[in-house]
This record gives C-alpha cells, structure tokens and sequence, in this order.
C-alpha cells in the first residue's frame, strides 16, 4: 500500500513537471529573463553589435533625466492617459446603461459599437489617416461641404492638434471595449435591487446613482488600470499615424524607445528607456489602486 | 396635467437617448462603411468625390492587391503564425490551467503569481533582449521569431482564463476518476479536458485575434516581406502606394472584412472571449 502510494506520487509529481515544463520554459525565457538582462543592458553604452562591454553604470538614466524629449514624452503619455480615461468611461458607462435597459435594436448597437475592435490597429490607424488627409481626407471635405472651410486644418500635420487626432481614434477603438465589460458588470446586479427602487419610486436618475453606478466601480476599477497600463505603453496608432511626428508633438516613451533602439541602435539608452516606461505603468497603476482604496475608505 | 408633464419628460429622455444612439452609431461605423465603397471605387472617382457611393463596383483595385503584390502572402504568414501561435498558447495553458486549478503541492501559489505578473509586463521592456536573442539564435526573419514570443506573452493571461474555468468543475467528477485508480494525465485527458473545450474556445478566439492583430513583435523581428504578417505587410504596403487610395482601401478592406464577418456570425462568442482576459473581479 505505501508503496503504491509513493509510485501514484511519483507518476503525479511527473504529471505536475510535464504540465507545467513548456509554460515555464517559455515564460522565463522570453519574458522573466529579458527583463533582467534590459536592466543589465541599461547600465551600459552599445550599439547592439555584439555583446555588450562599455559599462557606464547610470548614465543612461542621469543622460534620460536631462532628455527634453523623454520630458515630452512622459507629459504626451500623461496627456493620453487623462483623454483615455475621459474619453472613454463616461461614454462606455453611458452606452453600457442605456444598451442594458429596454431598448430597440439593442445587440445590433452593441455589434456594430464593439466593431471597431475587431479591425486591427494597423488596419485602422491607416483608415483615420486617409480620414485626417488634409486635401482629400473624409474630414476636412465634411468640414468644407458643411461651410465650415475655417475649421479645415492639417489634423496629423499640425502640432497643436496631432496628439488629440490620434486620441479621438484610440478612443473610437475602445469605447466599444469597455462598454462590452462594463455591460457585463451591470447585467450582474440583480434585478431585485431595480424593483426595489421602483416601488420606492426612485426616478431612472436616482437608480443609476445610488444603485448601478456603485455596483459598476470594481469593474469600472479593472477598467481604469486597463486603460492606464494600456496608455503608458501605447505605441500602435501612433506608429502607424505619426510616428512621434510633427515636431515630436505625439511622441511617447514607447515610440522614443522604438526610435532609439531600432533606428539609432542607441541599445543600452534604449533599454534605460524601456525600464523607466516600465516603472511607470507599474507605479501609475499601484497608485490608482491606492488611491481608489482609500477613497473607498473613506467613504465607508 | 401632471401626469402629461411627466409623459413629456419621458419622452424627451427617450428622444435624447436614441439620439446619443444614432450620433454614437454613425461615428462608430460610418468610418468603416466609408472605407468598404471607397475600396471599390476607382482612383478618379475618389479624387472627384471622396463622399459619393461609388458609381459602380470596380474591382480592379482587389484584382491588383490580390494579383500582382505581397498581399496574398502576407495573408499566408498571418495565417501560419497565428494557427501555429494559438494552437502553442492553447495547449499550454490548458495544461498549466489544470495543474494550478486543481492540484494543490508546495510552491504552487508562488508560481502561479510568478506567471500571473506577466499579464503586467509590458513588452517593450523585453523587445532589446529578445531581439538579441532571437537574432543570435539565427531566428530573425523567421516565423519562429513571431511564434515564440506570442506563445511567451499570452500564456499568463490564458493560464489565467483557464484556471478559473477548472476551479469551477465539480470535484466529484475527478474523484470518480481517482477512485477508478486513474493516473492524473488520464484525469486531464478524459475528464477535464473534454469539459474545458467551452473555455478552450473561448481563448482560441481570444488568443486568435490578439497575435492576427500584433504589430510591435512583428516589425521589429522581421524584415522580409516573406515572412512578414498583414500589419507590417500593411504599413510597407502603404509606404510603397501612399497615393493610390484605390488600392490602399482595398488593402485595408481585404484585411479587416474576413475578420468583420467572423465576427457578425460568431459575435456572441467572440466578444466573451476579447474580454476574457479583463475581468478579473
């Protein structure tokens, strides 16, 4: 008897090893790793070409301090964090209520709202390009057609205003996203608390105050992190539209870092970068889950 | 007379809320509706008017997309790297999801959030390494240089999604087994794994639309077009024909209807499994 127990165990330990080896082996060879060796590769000057040797200890990070362009990325990022959050909760909150109460239509809106996250961002980044094209673009000639020739402009070319071009097609991408999760959360709240509240007479207003939207906040929580996370480290549209450009004025600390490693071949500045980025969104996203525990704190 | 006030504000609410409806609907999809008919319009016509429904369906601009350049095989790379990256990501994850779902043995907590941290990390804080990795192992330029870091980055989020699934699965069900003097491979093979093919699906398509739509692996380990996939084969598309709309809009409506029509049929599915990965209570 013990010592078929030993043998099952034996065979079960294998099993654990067999099931866990590939995940693993992938995992930390391509992900655990790397992020160690970026550390590594940050302390030292190199183009790339053969394994690192100048070691400067941390002068990539005392050089990025002093770097205006990295200053400008880190605001542009903060920049589409703020926009992200504002331009895409309130909108996906509000879709999300009024999709899930009685509505006509209703899974035909939410496919055709979820749709633009379907089509890849490289697909889409394109499709806003040829929409933002100063001459023949959708936009302007909407403008012109309407009378409004004063409000044409350069939407990607002008410096002012390329940042908030590209924020509008982030937003456009994943206000169906959230709204999707956001629906989710909301279908879960049991009807009972919307009959309660109708026989108080409470008017849809009060509902959605005191009863879906506090129900909503943990989702509403996972949401923001996602968004935040997501903002941080963004890098698709803005490569395929911009590429940082005009005049650095959509730059972000991923393009930057893009530009550096893989354009200048400044590899070890480039490494320097990409841990700063990661910092970052981890330190951005621990801060809002403080902050958000204490309000709840707070308010308890 | 008050009953009719409060008629007439309902009304209103109403009224506004299907006009929020409608302006938020033409936003959404009159981009895309905009960009289908210019695709089969010709040049000429999208020059004389970039509104106006196309005169009648030209199809030359697909003929030449399809025809005479890389787009087909672009397609074909796409094609290659997500079946081979989704079936990888699957496996391993429906394997690993089991052993952290329903196996309790020392250390298995610490590695599972070892593993779980990676749905944080962002990947540019590894693109230096890998690319550096993969190009001394001669695998730039390959599939291999796609494949292995899709596998690496979404197996956390899947192992996640998979572990959740068999955590809910009865344990009557594998004591049944174990009681039957089955070994713990059998137990996955013929009882968990069967009733997991739901959740399996699930990160099938999750998985599926996530690698199609990659782009930042893809452009920095690859530089043939050979091997490229349809969002860098898109971008140097674009740079080689940035004037001829044509074909450029039958470009991109080449790239995003199949997966447009995937999604009208199995919508139900699909938006499950793209938000899978973000629910996390």
């Amino acid at each position: 008897m013990k010592h078929k127990r030993l043998a099952m165990n034996k065979d079960t330990r294998l099993t654990i090893a067999l099931f866990l080896i590939p995940t693993f082996v992938f995992y930390v060879v391509l992900v655990v790793v790397p992020i160690f060796q970026s550390v590594r590769f940050s302390f030292y000057r190199w183009d790339g070409l053969g394994p690192p040797t100048r070691f400067i200890g941390l002068a990539n990070y005392k050089e990025i301090l002093h770097d205006q362009v990295f200053w400008k990325a880190l605001k542009n990022n903060l920049i589409v964090v703020f926009v992200s959050l504002l331009g895409q909760m309130p909108p996906a909150i509000f879709l999300a209520i009024i999709l899930t109460g009685k509505i006509k239509g209703k899974s035909f809106l939410r496919t055709v709202y979820f749709a633009p996250q379907i089509i890849s961002t490289v697909a889409t980044g394109y499709l806003f390009y040829y929409v933002y094209e100063p001459t023949f673009g959708l936009l302007n000639q909407l403008l012109r057609s309407l009378g409004m020739g004063w409000a044409t402009r350069g939407w990607l070319g002008d410096p002012s205003i390329a940042l908030y071009s590209v924020l509008f097609v982030i937003c456009w991408k994943y206000i169906g996203f959230y709204m999707v999760l956001f629906m989710a959360s909301i279908e879960g709240i049991p009807q009972e608390l919307y009959e309660a509240a109708r026989i108080d007479g409470c008017t849809s207003w009060q509902t959605v105050r005191k009863i879906t939207l506090p129900l909503l906040s943990p989702t509403l929580k996972t949401a923001c992190v996602l968004s935040i996370v997501g903002s941080i480290k963004y890098f698709d549209l803005i490569w395929v539209m911009t590429t940082g450009g005009p005049a650095r004025s959509t730059e972000l600390i991923a393009t930057y870092m893009y530009k550096k490693t893989f354009l200048s071949w400044q590899m070890g500045y480039g490494s320097a970068l990409a841990f700063c980025l990661f910092v970052i969104a981890v330190g951005l996203s621990l801060l809002f889950m403080g902050l958000s525990k204490i309000n709840r704190d707070v308010s308890e | 007379m008050s009953k009719k006030k409060i008629d007439h504000g309902y009304n209103l609410q109403r009224f506004l809320k299907y006009l929020v409806l409608a302006i938020f609907f033409v936003l959404m999809a009159y981009p895309l509706i905009w960009l289908f008919y210019s695709s089969v319009k010709s040049v000429q016509e999208i020059y004389d008017s970039v509104f106006a429904l196309p005169k009648k369906i030209d199809l030359s601009n697909f003929r030449h997309i399809w025809g005479s350049s890389h787009f087909p095989r672009y397609y074909l790379n796409s094609l290659i790297v997500s079946i081979s990256s989704v079936f990888g990501i699957v496996l391993f994850s429906s394997l690993t999801g089991f052993i952290f779902g329903r196996v309790k043995f020392r250390g298995s907590e610490l590695l599972y959030t070892i593993l779980i941290v990676g749905m944080m990390i962002p990947v540019q804080v590894t693109l230096i390494p890998n690319f550096v990795f993969l190009r001394d192992l001669n695998l730039f330029d390959t599939y291999f240089a796609m494949i292995l870091p899709y596998i690496a980055f979404n197996v956390p989020v899947s192992v996640f999604i998979m572990r959740g699934f068999f955590q809910q699965i009865p344990k009557e069900l594998e004591d049944a087994g174990y009681i039957d003097g089955c070994s713990m491979r059998r137990i996955y093979g013929n009882i968990m794994m069967p009733l997991s093919l739901p959740a399996l699906s699930t990160l099938v398509i999750f998985n599926f639309f996530t690698v199609w739509n990659e782009l930042i692996f893809a452009l920095t380990f690859t530089n043939k077009q050979q091997v490229r996939t349809i969002p860098v084969g898109i971008m140097d598309f674009v740079g080689q024909f940035e004037t001829d709309y044509g074909y450029i809009f039958a470009a991109l409506t080449s790239a995003s209807v199949p997966l447009l029509i995937v999604y009208f049929f199995g919508q139900k599915k699909i938006i499950e499994g793209l938000t899978a990965g973000a629910i996390k209570g």
